[in-house]
This record gives C-alpha cells, structure tokens and sequence, in this order.
C-alpha cells in the first residue's frame, strides 16, 4: 500500500519494493489510458464502468504486496504493521465521518471525487501510524 | 512477563542482530522483547529456550511471581 520498508527484513523488502512497483507502473499504466479515453473519446457507459473497475484493479495488486510482505514479517513487525493499520482506519474512518456531518449540517465545502481520496488517505495515515507506534516499542 | 534475555545474550557474547540471526527474527523484534514491551508468541519462546539451550522458565517468568518472590 505505502513504499513503507523500515523493519522489514531485506529479503521481504526487495520483494515487497519489486512488487509494489509493479502494482504502481500498473496503475499509471492503465490510469493514463482510462483518463484519455474518458476525456478525448466520450464511450459509452458500459465502457466508462469498464475503464473505471480497471483503474482500480491495480488496487489488488498493491494488496497482494501488502499481504505477502505481511506474511513475510516476524510477529513483532505484524504486530506493529496492523496495529498501525487499525490506528489508521479509524482515523481515515473517523474523519471521514465526522466530516460528512460538517457537510450535512454545517455547509462545509463539497470536496470532488472525495471516495478517490480515501484509499490514498489510509495509506499515507497508516505509514504515519507506524512512525507512532513503533516508537511505543522503543 | 519478565525475560533474562539481555543477561543471557550478554553472558555469550552475542549482539541484538545475531540473536536475531538466531531466530530469523528482526533486531527490533530482539530489542522489543528485551526491554519487556513485547512478549513473544509460544513458539518464539521455545525457539528462544532453544537457542540458548535452556528451559523456558530459565528464561521467562511471570511479572506478579517474580515480584512476590523478591
């Protein structure tokens, strides 16, 4: 999910890097084609959903990283990567939440495409998170 | 749970990265256990007990036991 390698060994951390990097060349791979096509070509619906579901295909890839390198780690590194996971969806869980509330109720600006946002958010929260508690085990 | 793993480590000679060479673990894994922040699954601390070629309970006690023993 993140380029996040510290505490992994380095077998893993090769591993997790060449795979990661697969998963992201993927992703703008077939980004770049879906955003022309949608733009430049107007397809049909049935197209755009296609387009749309392969633009988030590269997703599973970058889990799959994730899950091999997590089954790569020893327990105390597990450990620390899903705590750090957990502390994350509830931030980006929470947030988003009570965000929708200032929306609802408060009139806080709409922001576009904000489900895009929510991946990238877990992702970058979670490489936080991890910062934060592998300091507590220090 | 208390662990005498920094006393036994030291009594070899041996650094934080080869015990966890030993115990195909990482050094902060190794690091964690020590400083009793982490205590180590059943199988890990067999293969500890292993690696140091003792008892388990030569290694490990209970936090209120060995309290109450002092």
């Amino acid at each position: 999910m993140t380029c996040e390698i510290e505490g992994a060994t380095k077998k893993v951390a090769r591993q997790y890097f060449r795979d990661m990097l697969g998963a992201c060349l993927a992703y703008v791979g077939v980004l770049v084609v879906s955003v022309f096509v949608v733009r430049r070509m107007d397809p049909p619906q049935w197209v755009a959903i296609g387009l749309a579901l392969a633009s988030a295909a590269p997703a599973l890839l970058m889990l799959r990283a994730f899950l091999r390198r997590l089954q790569g780690l020893d327990e105390f590194q597990r450990r620390v990567e899903l705590e750090a996971l957990a502390v994350a969806a509830a931030v980006v869980g929470l947030g988003s939440f009570t965000y929708g509330f200032l929306q609802s109720f408060a009139n806080f600006p709409q922001i576009d495409d904000v489900l895009l946002w929510v991946f990238p958010a877990l992702c970058f929260t979670w490489g936080i998170a991890q910062f934060f508690v592998r300091r507590r085990y220090k | 749970m208390r662990n005498r793993l920094k006393v036994l480590r030291a009594e070899r000679n041996w650094s934080q990265a080869d015990l966890a060479d030993k115990l195909d673990v990482s050094r902060q894994s190794v690091n964690a256990i020590e400083t009793g922040k982490y205590d180590p699954s059943l199988p890990l601390a067999f293969k500890i007990a292993k690696v140091f070629g003792l008892p388990i309970e030569q290694i490990f006690s209970d936090e209120e036991v060995a309290q109450a023993a002092e």
